[in-house]
């Protein structure tokens, strides 16, 4: 069965006023950047809902996600980002649910952002990566200041908005130099109550700087610092989507379980790509000389490279076919399994770590209904 | 969850189980899974109304991060009959 693509990823802007030290899109070997516009121009916008659009229609489908995103998509500005997403939503085609988030760096948020998602249900994302002393150490200016001030001028500013705030959340990048855990309780002491905590973008030709088991003990304290808080109104997407799928089987997340990767990138160029994070698995690698003005969302899809996203389960080496937690895992993000050698026919070089944290979360899920004498079935 | 509304919906159940009714009734099970604050629960013949209540109590006491997780399966698979998601309790 063909699996759609429902995930259009907009680089609205292809400029950052930060300058990450982790950042996929300009510190982890791709160049492409700088030779893209800093901002989408309407006409590319235009191409660009036309494609999503028309592949919709011919694939019937019922919904699709836009994730607005950069470099910083607020660069773009309020009025180009407003005439964006009234475009985006009066022009969808009748039958289509059109779902809006933007995932930002949260420097530049104020009160008439605020105003715009809310008024249009647009969730917000931003990326934080905990108390200060950690935060500016990676999350820094091109003169290399910290960010973490103005960020949490933000996070303070949508608490207080309470209901009148859009949706959001805060992803964080996990770094095992630093503990999970601290950084949890940093923000429910902010209030934040929707959060996502990132394996970090390496691969096997970029191997991470931490001895292994590092990012599991990481993870598992985490875990059960949260899991041990009972407290349902906070959520962890990644922790969720691990429960769910050593109850069924199945994730729902790209970076987590048995899925074809099917998101479609489209760059302030209007270039049309495959998922974002595989830039960082070779200098132009996403780039397919195929653009929006040009080509339909079918002929990116018909490339090796998506094809390859598409049925990256059947590329996983026998040790992940053979694995207990392959239906869980799925071998894990698939830019984390890349290596020259062997392309994407590796496990994730975060494997042992991520067995490890899965096996953990299974041993104490079980453990909590054993101990209540309930079982689960799948009938 | 007010402690005789409870004893009242257990009274209903115990009342069935008196009458020697061991295959319990959607209503009852469904009273139970309201109680747990679950779905649903499956309810084995024979099942006495203190171990209802016993696991009622079990149920209710889980973490409720669990318990979010065990729902999110079972939403995210309507009407798929291979994958619904039921929640027995064990006597």
């Amino acid at each position: 069965m063909t699996i759609a693509s429902t995930n259009f990823i907009i680089k609205t802007a292809g400029i950052c006023n930060l300058n990450c030290s982790y950042c996929y899109m300009y510190n982890m070997g791709d160049t492409t950047y700088l030779k893209k516009p800093k901002v989408m121009s309407r006409e590319i916008a235009d191409h660009t809902l036309n494609r999503i659009y028309e592949y919709a229609s011919r694939n019937h489908l019922k919904d699709v996600n836009l994730i607005i995103h950069g470099g910083e998509p607020l660069l773009a500005g309020v009025e180009w980002t407003r005439w964006f997403i009234e475009e985006a939503k009066s022009r969808a085609p009748s039958g289509l649910t059109v779902n809006m988030s933007i995932q930002t760096n949260g420097t530049l948020l104020n009160s008439e952002w605020y105003a715009l998602f809310k008024l249009h249900t647009i969730g917000l994302g931003v990326s934080f990566d905990g108390p200060p002393q950690w935060h500016d150490r990676y999350r820094v200016d091109h003169a290399g200041r910290g960010s973490y001030d103005k960020v949490r001028r933000s996070i303070d500013q949508l608490r207080e908005l309470g209901s009148s705030a859009p949706n959001w959340g805060v992803l964080v990048v996990a770094n095992p130099e630093h503990s999970g855990v601290t950084i949890y309780e940093h923000l429910l002491e902010l209030g934040v109550t929707t959060m996502d905590f990132l394996w970090p973008d390496y691969h096997h030709d970029l191997q991470p700087p931490w001895p292994s088991g590092s990012l599991a003990r990481y993870y598992k304290e985490l875990f059960d610092a949260w899991y041990e808080n009972k407290n349902a109104d906070v959520s962890i997407r990644w922790f969720e989507h691990a429960m769910q799928g050593i109850l069924s089987g199945q994730s729902t997340i790209d970076a987590l379980g048995p899925h074809p990767i099917t998101h479609v990138v489209i760059e302030t160029d209007g270039s049309l790509e495959p998922l974002d994070v595989i830039r960082t698995c070779g200098d132009g690698m996403t780039r397919l000389n195929l653009n929006v003005t040009n080509h339909d969302i079918e002929d990116l899809r018909a490339t090796n490279l998506f094809q390859e996203c598409i049925n990256n389960q059947a590329l996983l080496p026998e040790t992940c076919q053979s694995c207990s937690a392959l239906d869980i895992c799925g071998g894990g993000y698939m830019p984390h399994r890349f290596g020259n050698a062997k392309g994407f026919q590796n496990p994730s070089v975060h494997c042992l770590d991520l067995f490890d944290t899965l096996q953990h979360i299974s041993t104490r899920i079980q453990s909590d209904l054993q101990e209540a004498e309930i079982a689960f079935s799948l009938v | 969850m007010d402690k005789n509304i409870r004893n009242a919906k257990l009274n209903v159940g115990r009342d069935v189980l008196d009458k020697n009714i061991l295959n319990p009734k959607i209503s009852i099970r469904q009273d139970i899974a309201n109680m747990a604050d679950l779905k649903d629960v499956r309810l084995p013949k024979g099942a006495t109304s203190l171990d209802i209540t016993q696991s009622i109590k079990r149920a209710e006491d889980l973490n409720p991060i669990l318990k979010n997780a065990m729902e999110s399966v079972r939403a995210n698979n309507p009407g798929d009959k291979a994958l619904s998601f039921s929640l027995s309790i064990k006597f």
